[in-house]
């Protein structure tokens, strides 16, 4: 009874005194857990339509823009994981999930003779379903990943059955919050048929403003990268005009 | 102070020592934002009671700062209530239904609160841990994220309740939601309890080993015995805070941060 129960909890065993000389930062430890990711596919139209005013060029500097404004936000920086898919020459995972220190944006070239665009949200879909499997087994937590869009286009060298099947599916994972998954149209992409794929209304980049897209996709990530919320993350809907025709 | 036991085989009731921070996270600095935690504790009941809480206001609510105050005033003010009456002596079954009680009355608290400004409830949104200890009997009332930890006389650590999650990181459950009521854990149990510690979410992934889901002792022993050696609260309460505040927790967590210690003695 008499006995002091700090003697029971281990590592107690110093001299009392001498503890409070210590600063009480210096005496505490952190848990070392990693930290929770937040996922993000870019899902770029590389068919060769993109070369028209060099759009592919300006794509090109806009995902390195993506790069530097993510690396400006020490937790963003930890916590975002940026992954590219294309779709033109077939589908092609251009760069697999990355943190922004180990991102080199590859740079991409509008060679693709086709936009199999259907093919390409399928791929997107498997690749955070993926990416969530393997966070899980790590014991990591993961924000909801996003999946972005850019297309000059409409699906094309794809069956009616394939735009269909990811049309569902899209829709599916969006309502089971799976997924929040956003297009932007660069000029000659078909509006109209992109928003009935895309649960989400498609919007139209101004230009090629893909700088201000990428200045707004990365400061929307770091937003995500630390909301706790049960609702959904607001957009910023003044910025989001920088770039789109809203 | 035992003058009133009823016998030799009823615990002897503890003397608490409590100290708690609160700090607002670098994320709020920055956006303007108030600090959205809260904490509140009584330590010096009849019968060695303790009573406290923390609660985490929602980033995305306008008022959550008034919401995890009410939250965290009002359960520990119900608490206490029904707790001047009782004896030293509480069985497990009363102390959970009094945690129970105390966070339907927290909660109705805010839905009047929010009445009152014409508000909707969802913008005081919150969430709220609910510790009470009467001699060896311990009961837990927890909705949302944040957690409580334990450590017996034996110096085992165990965490009292399991932060609360949905599929994704930064989704939690509140005390304002619809549902609230179906996610709250709400448990009783005998313990040998040493010292508690509550704290919300923002130190959460720094304080329990995400892989085991338990507490880090680095963490939680030394900060315990440095608490033992501490006679003058004001000063510990401020070296708290500044532990809080320092870059080894900003850098990881740009949140809120709150936490209360409880040692017995």
């Amino acid at each position: 009874m008499a006995t002091p129960e700090s003697q029971n909890i281990p590592g107690s065993d110093d001299a009392p005194e001498s503890t409070a000389d210590f600063a009480l930062q210096d005496m505490v430890e952190f848990a070392d857990n990693p930290e929770p990711r937040c996922p993000c596919v870019l899902l770029l139209d590389t068919s060769i339509s993109m070369n028209a005013n060099d759009a592919i060029g300006a794509l090109n500097e806009g995902i390195q823009t993506f790069k530097s404004e993510l690396e400006k936000d020490d937790l963003a920086a930890l916590r975002v994981e940026v992954a590219i898919i294309t779709f033109g020459n077939g589908v092609e995972v251009a760069q697999d999930f990355v943190t922004v220190d180990q991102f080199n944006p590859p740079v991409l070239e509008a060679d693709g003779d086709s936009t199999p665009m259907s093919q390409g949200i399928q791929a997107a879909l498997d690749h955070v379903e993926g990416r969530k499997q393997r966070y899980r087994e790590s014991g990591i937590g993961y924000y909801r990943p996003w999946v972005f869009m850019i297309t000059d286009g409409e699906p094309t060298g794809e069956t009616w059955d394939m735009v269909n099947a990811a049309t569902e599916r899209l829709a599916r994972e969006e309502s089971d919050k799976r997924v929040a998954f956003f297009a932007a149209g660069v000029e000659g992409a078909n509006m109209e048929m992109l928003s009935q794929i895309v649960p989400r209304t498609p919007l139209p980049l101004k230009g090629l403003a893909f700088n201000e897209l990428f200045v707004w996709l990365s400061a929307s990530m770091s937003q995500v990268s630390r909301s706790r919320t049960d609702d959904e993350v607001q957009l910023d809907t003044d910025a989001l005009k920088d770039w789109a025709a809203i | 102070m035992s003058a009133d036991t009823p016998s030799d085989t009823t615990p002897r009731p503890h003397e608490w020592h409590v100290l708690s921070a609160s700090v607002r996270g670098t994320s709020h600095i920055r956006a303007g934002l108030p600090c959205q935690d809260s904490v509140y504790s009584h330590a010096d009941l009849p019968g060695g009671a303790l009573i406290a809480a923390v609660a985490d206001g929602a980033g995305s609510a306008p008022l959550s700062d008034i919401g995890s105050s009410l939250a965290a005033r009002e359960s520990v003010e119900a608490a206490r209530l029904s707790m001047l009456h009782t004896s030293a002596n509480v069985s497990e079954g009363y102390l959970r239904a009094t945690a129970h009680t105390s966070v339907l009355v927290a909660r109705s608290a805010l839905h009047s609160e929010a009445r009152r400004h014409g508000r909707n409830v969802r913008d005081f949104a919150t969430t709220l841990i609910l510790v009470i200890v009467v001699g060896d009997v311990l009961a837990t009332a927890q909705i949302g994220d944040g957690a409580a930890v334990v450590v017996d006389r034996s110096g085992r650590y165990s965490l009292l309740t399991t932060p609360q999650r949905g599929e994704y990181a930064n989704e939690t459950h509140f005390l304002t939601s619809a549902n609230a009521l179906e996610s709250l854990q709400l448990k009783a149990e005998t313990i040998d309890l040493s010292r508690l510690a509550m704290f919300t979410d923002g130190i959460q992934n720094l304080v329990l080993d995400a892989a085991t889901g338990t507490p880090h002792a680095p963490f939680f022993t030394p900060l315990f015995r440095w608490m033992d050696s501490q006679a003058d609260d004001c000063r510990a309460s401020a070296s708290l805070e500044a532990l809080l505040a320092s870059p080894k927790v900003t850098r990881r967590s740009d949140d809120d941060v709150t936490l209360l210690i409880a040692s017995a003695s």
